[in-house]
């Protein structure tokens, strides 16, 4: 079966020139080499020697360690670092699901979350965030959604595309959801670190749940999407050793100098975090003043954490606009049509520097 | 391409018009039997008025004709030539060239040119291209080319943000 074009990133690459002004996108500023090596004196010149052979494949050892380190009880060995975050989903889809099987995905999402899914001949249910409760999914819904067939569930949170974050209750009962039903839950975690609010984070899925598999990268949290550092943290071995087989037919073994980098960025997290915050923050209160401003065109409901939030645009069609707005005004945003929720809803993104511009000029050009 | 080809259109169009206004020599009419003996054009259609000031000459489709000392007027439906001894002025609708000694102007919607000496300069909005007669520089939206001192410099406008993923 063929996989569906991923359509989020067609629509990044049919407007790569011509998008001057990213107003949609979900990964906060980025940081160079450079800014990354100033955490740690005396890391440049560990860098240079970092050898460039072949690395491990279930990634550097001393990786594992530091990134192990970020959960309560989750061992170096029951972390496998892969390229990204898109890997493990891959590869999860295949080495764990099987054709026929069904799956439960926390809805709208991310498009990997359930096309690589679909392309398998895996049955597809979506748990939908309801837009009238800050994108709250019902916890009634879910047992009604779960199937003889069905396999896993999966979540993500803080979410994309809508900022949802499951409270510390609603969060509990999924988990006892698919504890009951013996599923595996996947947890996409890879916004964890962007709460507005430190003390609303949850803790690790792969913490909590036996057959819990959490999913982490570097990309959203930390803005170092260049490094493609991602992991997968499980207690489940029977899951560990599927994954970790057949990532032997993607990547193999990860990036030498990227693993180094993102030791470094693992074990200053928390600084790396606050500096994320601080910016997302402050954007969201810009962009809270600016939908004060547009009642008249945006319906929307403060998040509680992550990069981007999903308002409902009130003058037609989402997708129409969208396209209008990056023609005329190169400021891009991302119709609700490329979470597969095609209508009203559309994406702002808001962890970047030069959002505030971004933003005064679309507010500009609306008032114009 | 596009761009260029606007300048040279324009610029071709404004060399026609300047051409129109300084008014080359006509050739010296020739002496030759007309093969029709003047059935549609009577006489009393032109008017030739001259004395040592000046000639007014007046023609059939309201072409007019005047010289005196120092100019001329010529007038045809919808172009006006007026030249004195150091300038012209040709004014058609919605185009106006003036010339002044070594200035001239060119204006029409979207575009107007300007020259001074060495000096000339092209306005189309977006686009402005001057020259000083040694350095010059031209400037698309953003985008601007300096040429100086026989060095040249592009500035290509701030193309945003890189990137074209929204990976995980």
């Amino acid at each position: 079966m063929q996989i569906r074009p991923f359509e989020l990133e067609r629509y990044f690459a049919r407007h790569e020139f011509s998008a001057k002004y990213l107003l949609g996108s979900s990964d906060p500023e980025a940081m160079s080499i450079a800014d990354l090596l100033a955490f740690e004196p005396g890391s440049e010149e560990e860098l240079k020697r970092v050898w460039l052979g072949y690395t491990e494949s279930l990634g550097d050892p001393a990786l594992r360690r530091d990134i192990a380190g970020l959960y309560e009880s989750v061992a170096p060995e029951e972390i496998l670092v892969f390229t990204g975050a898109e890997e493990p989903i891959f590869a999860f889809m295949h080495a764990v699901l099987e054709p026929g099987d069904h799956l439960v995905v926390h809805f709208p999402g991310y498009q990997s979350h359930y096309s690589v899914a679909q392309s398998r001949g895996i049955e597809v249910s979506h748990w939908h965030g309801n837009p009238n409760r800050n994108w709250a999914p019902d916890l009634v819904e879910l047992p009604e959604l779960i199937r003889s067939k069905t396999r896993a569930i999966l979540i993500c949170t803080p979410h994309n595309p809508t900022g949802y974050l499951f409270d510390r209750s609603s969060w509990q009962q999924v988990i006892e959801i698919a504890r009951e039903r013996d599923l595996y839950l996947f947890c996409d975690e890879v916004y964890r670190g962007t709460e507005h609010d430190p003390a609303d984070q949850l803790p690790h899925l792969a913490d909590h749940y036996e057959k819990g598999i959490s999913l982490n990268c570097l990309s959203k949290n930390c803005g170092l999407a260049g490094l493609r550092t991602g992991w997968i943290a499980t207690k489940d071995r029977d899951i560990y050793n599927r994954l970790a087989t057949f990532k032997d037919y993607l990547t193999i073994c990860n990036c030498a100098p990227g693993e180094y980098l993102a030791g470094i960025a693992v074990r200053n997290m928390p600084q790396i975090f606050e500096q994320q915050r601080v910016r997302l923050v402050s954007n969201l209160n810009l962009l809270a003043e600016f939908f004060a401003r547009h009642t008249d065109l945006f319906s929307w409901q403060r998040p509680r954490a992550g990069t981007v939030t999903f308002p409902r645009y009130l003058g037609g069609s989402a997708l129409e606009f969208c396209d209008w707005l990056v023609a005329e005004t190169g400021i891009m945003l991302i119709p609700g049509t490329f979470f597969d929720m095609p209508g009203e809803y559309l994406r702002f993104g808001y962890g970047r520097a030069s959002f505030a511009d971004a933003l005064a000029r679309l507010d500009a050009y609306l008032a114009g | 391409m596009k761009i260029i080809n606007k300048i040279l259109f324009v610029s071709l169009l404004a060399g026609a018009v300047i051409t129109t206004g300084c008014g080359s020599e006509p050739p010296a009419p020739q002496a030759q039997p007309s093969a029709v003996e003047s059935a549609d054009m009577k006489p009393a259609d032109v008017k030739i008025d001259g004395n040592a000031a000046g000639t007014n000459i007046s023609l059939p489709g309201g072409i007019k004709i005047q010289t005196g000392e120092g100019g001329a007027k010529v007038n045809l439906p919808g172009i006006n030539i007026d030249t004195t001894e150091t300038g012209a002025k040709v004014s058609m609708p919605g185009v106006e060239v003036t010339t002044e000694g070594d200035k001239a102007t060119v204006n029409m919607p979207g575009m107007s040119v300007t020259s001074d000496g060495a000096n000339s300069n092209v306005d189309m909005g977006e686009i402005k291209v001057n020259t000083d007669g040694t350095d010059s520089n031209v400037s698309v939206g953003d985008m601007k080319i300096d040429v100086k001192d026989g060095e040249t410099t592009i500035q290509t406008p701030d193309s945003g943000e890189k990137t074209n993923t929204d990976a995980e």
